[in-house]
Order: C-alpha cells, then structure tokens, then sequence
C-alpha cells in the first residue's frame, strides 16, 4: 500500500498512545522515515505487520483496529494536506462516494502500481445508499466499514454502516444515514 | 449522425451547459452552471451574465453555431470562463460548456468533481496539481522532523559525553589511590621479590586502567572548541550587521555596548552561535516588526545554577542583553524557557535557548529571561570577566625542575586538599617523604581554615571537594592569602575557561614524578 497508509497508521498511535509508542514500533518493525514516504508504494505484506504491531499497541483484535482507522483514515485525509482533494471529491456524502472511483482514477495514474479498490453506488434513496465495494485485496472489509463510517461522521451525519451481499469478487454495504 | 441525450446525461458530459433561444435567452442550465457564480436561471438572458469577443450577441453566436466555432464565455461576476463549442439545435443552441476554474487549485475552491465533465481532463489535472502541494507540505514536514531528531541526537550524544567525563573522572580517582598507595608501599625496604612483582603488576594495571580513562576523555571530548580571551564588545560590534541580517528588514537592531576592552574567557563561535539564538528568538516574537537590543554592562552577580550555595560572594561579569518589544512571555513560559525541547512554536526544536544556557554554564556563566506578557523579552548572559595580562603558563615553567630526591621539597609549605581519604594519606606520606611541609585538609571549610591560620607556598587541591569546588578554594588562597603557587588536580580536565592561567593543573592518576617538578622552583 502507499505510504500515506503508514503516516496515517503514525499518526493515529501517536494521539491514540504518544510519540514512544509509535517509536517503540518504528523499532520493533525495523522501519523508519523510508518507509513514510506518501507517494510511495509498499508490500501489503509490511502494511499489514505495522497494523498488526499497532494493534497490539492498541491492545484491539485486527479486525477492531481496522474499523477504528478506516473511520480515522477519513479523519486523517480530510485534515491535511489533503483535504482540499476530499473537498473537491464530494461535499457531501453521496457525491463523494460516486465520485470516489474518478479520485483513485487519478491516484492510479500518479502511481500506476497502486492498487485502488472500487467503489459504486449501487443504489441511493433519500438517507440510504448501497455501496459495492471491490478490490484484488482482501480481509480488508473491516476497514471499509470503518471507512463509511467515518465519511458518515465527517459530513456530520449520524447514522450505520451495515454489510450486505456478498461475493467472492465484492461485497455491498448499507449505509442509513439523516443529519445529526 | 444524430445523438439523443437527455438532460441528465448531458450534464454527466457537460455539468455547465446552457440551452439558450435564438435570442440568448436561458431556456436551461446545467448544474455546474451556478457554482461559482450568482445565476443564471432559466428566463435570463446569456449576455447579463457573460461577455465573449465580439459586439453583436445574436448574430455572432449564429456564426459561431455555423462555423463550429471554440466560443469562451467569461463571467461578467469574478473570473469564472466556460469553454466549449454553441451547437445549432431546434429551439436555438446548445452551448456545450466545460467549467475553466479561476484558478488551478482546489484549496479554498467550491468547486467539486461533478461539476467537471466525465471526461474533462481538468479533473486530474486539479488533482495532481493538489497532490504535489500536498507533498511539497509533506517534504517540509519530514525536513522539520529530520531535523529536530538530529538535534535530539546531538542532546543525547552531548549527555554520553558529559557521563563518559564523569566516569572518566571518577575512574581516575579510584586509580590514583591505587597507585599512590602502591607507590607508598614500593618505597619500603624491606619487600620482598614476590611483593615487589604484585607491585608492578598493580602499577602496570593501573597504567592500562589510565588508558581506558583516556578512552572514556576521548569520548567526553571536553576540549571540542578552543576558549580565546575575547573583548566581547568588540565581537559585537564586529558582527553589528550579521544581527541586522538575520533580524530582518522589520526589526531595528541597535546596541547599547557598555563593557568597552572588557574581557571573557570563551569560544568566539560560540559566544556569536549563542547571540545569533537569542537574535532568531527575538525575531519570532516580533513577526510585525520591533526594535532589538543588544547591550553589554559590567555587573558584578553571583553565579549560582545550582541555587545551593547562598553565601557565594558576586562576581564580576560581563551582562550581555539581547531584548526584543515583542509580545513577550507568561509566567509559565518563562519557568520552561531554557528546557531542552520546550518550545511556544509550532515546529520549535526548543533548542535554542537551552543550548545558549549550557554554553554559558560551561564557561562558569549563567543566564536569566526577562519577560512579562506585553512587554517583550530580554535574555540576558552574564560570562566572568577575566584577566587579560596574560600571565606565564605555569606547566613550562615548571617543566624543567630538578630531579627527585629525599629533600627536594625542603623549606616549601604545601597545603594538600583532598576529599578522598585515601589518596590525602597516601599523597601526604609521598610528599612527606621527598621533604615537603605538608598539612592536610579533607574539606573546603578546612581548607580556608586553614589558609587563614598559616601562610603556605603550594596550595594542592581536588577539583571536586564534594559539593564544593576546589577552584573555589583556589581563588580565595590566590586572591586573599597570596599562596605561591595553585595547582588543581582531578580526575578530568575542568574547563580551561574556569581556571586562573596562572594556575596549574595535573590529571589524575597522578604521576608523581611531573607533580613534584610543578611544585618546585624553575632551575
């Protein structure tokens, strides 16, 4: 995955436990400033140790620590440099999920090794939208509920996040939503 | 070919395209349309909203529409163009319109994704164009970051540095005992072989011990920077327009230099690094401009970091004053100002006033903020003044004295101060036995105890009395009761910036032979 995953992962340890704790795993994970290089790509496999040492730190299942950064993933993006690219992706939550496949086009053609996952509105009613959610990763499905989530509290919407059908190429998700 | 699109879909591929009649007049609009501008609606008219080259609104777009024509509409409100191509239809024309933003970034925009057509490559231009702040943002970051673990780094090596020095001085003080005891015993004459063998294996060990001292002095690197005896008023003045360089063009720099020939012991590199600190500070606290002091004074203080010796006597310095109007510090800011790390700035290494206080330290100095809120700030370092006659450089003098033997200290009083017991016995017993009149103190107290009941030639003493300093004890025998000559000894090399040059010293272990030769006259 690319390396704004790890920032990510950096930044959620250190106002989750402090600087020490995300140190003491730089350490044990023998990893370091070249491996926080946003735009680069790294193996699944290293981002997958580092949520596993950072679900240990957080003392949460795989599965918990997941949900909790997909949800703080958003909360990540939306506050940073790259805000102004959630802004313009959507300003509201069905806009930005169907617009969410024209942004990771344009990821995809900055980094043309990335692996983007797809995302589409399968069906949209008033406060209710289904999202089909497809990618070559898998056991990531927890992160993408925790992800909807976290658009939902971005937009200052309260409402869940529920999973639906499910094959083995995709998996579709309800989500009900009003103003908080 | 003919191509039926309804409104929806030609808002997918147009978001701002306008239906107008033959008039100009909107019969619809896409929904990009009115982003980032007020209208139009369907009923206005095209030409109250925008303006293209050219004078005849109606049969210009005729012509435009027949020759398929590039058509720009520029937003009579702000800014904002459309561009795209009036297509001929039934009712009037289609005006096909792709939105052109302002300006080609998305930070502050309303703009978003869906009002751009499915095509239009403007999308991932945006983007990227977003990306590369987002990691130009991103490089600073990792700049700021990489640098303030640097300077973390240099903290930490400073603090294994200070430990290597510490051991270092009390390894040597262990191996001075063992090997003035062993030299003590060695001057027996009844030994035998065997005994005398242990004996140079513990003098040959404590030699090899030496040398691992050496290791550890090599490591604390004590002597990194070379002290000069500096008119500090003239290095001010010298570097008047640094400051002003580094102040910047917002802030007046005036100095008020009161200390005119007056002399410090000190690193000119670092006397100036420690300036140039204070000078950045002062910057960041006026971003609107201010004026900046730097002043010199001569004031006598005492000089107490500790704050455990309330009967130290002032000493005379010189006050070097950096003050700034800028808006000053609270109570509690000015309690942490010279902590390591601590830092009111949002990228602030909290280095830079820490580092000006240990450099002042180290030259026996100290250093003191000033401040209140709104009234700005003043950081003020006070350096001992120091004698700049340049008096003879004891150890060569000294270098060439006569040989050893069992009276060469006849008729020279020696005062020996030592906080070890063991090593005050055992350096007693050999400075006894080669003739010197020696009289022994364990403490500072005893020390000036006894300085003020006898005159003595040699004063002789530790570095480190326990919490005492034995350079304390030196200054009042040199000062007050006028000893011959002071030769300080230690199991590390003190700062050269703290010692009289007048003075003496010898490193533990002690090499016996070098100390008597300093204690007794030139030839």
């Amino acid at each position: 995955m690319y390396g704004l995953i790890h920032r990510a992962m950096r930044a959620m340890v250190t106002e989750t436990l402090g600087d020490q704790a995300w140190q003491t795993i730089e350490t044990g994970q023998g990893i370091g400033p070249g491996e926080l290089i946003s735009l680069s790509i790294y193996d699944d496999a290293l981002t997958m140790q580092l949520m596993a040492a950072v679900s240990e730190a957080l003392q949460l299942t795989m599965e918990q620590t997941l949900r909790r950064f997909g949800a703080y993933w958003i909360a990540f993006v939306s506050k940073g440099a790259y805000s102004a690219i959630v802004n313009f992706t959507g300003r509201d939550l069905p806009t930005l999920l169907r617009n969410l496949n024209r942004m990771h086009q344009t990821v995809r053609a900055t980094m043309p090794e990335a692996l983007v996952p797809s995302f589409t509105v399968v069906t949209e009613f008033k406060g209710r939208i289904c999202v089909e959610y497809r990618s070559t990763r898998t056991g990531l499905e927890p992160m993408v509920i925790g992800l909807l989530e976290g658009l939902i509290r971005h937009f200052g919407l309260t409402g869940q996040v529920k999973p639906g059908y499910a094959s083995s190429e995709a998996s579709q998700y309800l989500i009900t939503y009003s103003d908080a | 070919m003919t191509i039926a699109l309804d409104s929806a879909q030609l808002a997918l591929l147009f978001p701002s395209y306008m239906l107008v009649d033959t008039q100009l007049v909107l019969l619809q609009v896409g929904p990009g349309l009115c982003k980032d501008m007020d209208g139009p609606r369907p009923g206005d008219n095209l030409i109250d909203y925008f303006h293209w080259s050219g004078d005849d609104p109606v049969n210009d777009f005729a012509q435009i529409a027949a020759n398929a024509e590039f058509l720009r509409l520029t937003c009579r409100q702000g800014r904002a163009q459309r561009d795209g191509l009036a297509v001929p239809v039934k009712s009037g024309y289609l005006l096909a319109m792709n939105q052109i933003p302002a300006t080609f970034s998305l930070d502050g925009g309303t703009l978003q994704m869906s009002d751009f057509g499915m095509a239009d490559p403007l999308v991932p231009g945006l983007l990227m164009v977003s990306m590369q702040r987002a990691l130009l943002d991103e490089s600073h970051q990792i700049a700021k970051e990489l640098t303030a673990e640097r300077q973390k780094n240099v903290y930490l090596i400073e603090r294994a540095r200070r430990f290597a020095g510490y051991t270092a001085h009390d390894f040597n003080n262990l191996l001075s005992i063992i090997k003035l005891n062993s030299a003590r015993i060695a001057q027996s004459t009844a030994l035998t072989d065997d005994v005398r063998r242990r004996i140079d294996i513990i003098q040959e060990t404590s030699v090899r011990g030496s040398e691992i001292a050496a290791s550890l002095m090599t490591l604390s690197n004590q002597k990194h920077d070379s002290p000069l005896i500096v008119v500090a008023d003239d290095l001010l003045a010298e570097q008047r327009s640094y400051f002003e360089h580094i102040a910047g063009r917002k802030i007046a720099v005036r100095q008020d230099l009161q200390a005119p020939g007056i002399t410090v012991l000190a690193s000119t590199s670092g006397l100036i690094n420690s300036v140039i600190n204070l000078v950045t500070n002062a910057r960041q606290a006026m971003p609107q401009g201010g004026t900046l002091t730097i002043a010199t004074a001569v004031e006598h203080v005492v000089i107490d970091p500790g704050h455990r010796a309330p009967a130290t006597p002032p000493v005379e310095c010189i006050a070097i004053s950096v003050t700034d109007s800028g808006y000053g510090m609270s109570a509690r800011v000015r309690r942490h100002a010279f902590e390591p790390f601590f830092s009111t700035k949002p990228h602030g290494s909290g280095m830079g006033l820490a580092s000006v206080l240990e450099f002042v330290r180290e030259l026996g100095g100290d250093a003191q903020c000033l401040s209140s809120p709104g009234n700005g700030t003043t950081i003020r370092i006070h350096l001992p003044v120091v004698d700049s006659t340049g008096r003879p450089d004891m150890p060569q003098a000294f270098a060439a004295g006569p040989a050893l033997n069992a009276s060469a200290g006849a008729g020279i009083s020696v005062l020996l101060v030592e906080d070890e017991p063991y090593a005050l016995e055992a350096l007693s017993e050999v400075l006894d036995s080669l003739g010197f009149a020696v009289t022994c103190a364990a403490t500072l107290e005893e020390g000036n105890s006894q300085l003020e009941q006898q005159h003595f030639d040699i004063l002789l003493t530790d570095v480190k009395l326990h919490e005492d300093s034995g350079i304390d004890l030196a200054a009042l025998a040199w000062r007050n009761h006028h000893v011959h000559r002071v030769i300080l000894m230690s199991g590390y090399v003190p700062n050269a910036e703290l010692l009289n040059s007048a003075w003496s010293f010898v490193q533990k272990p002690l090499d016996i032979e070098k100390l008597v030769q300093m204690m007794l006259p030139s030839a």
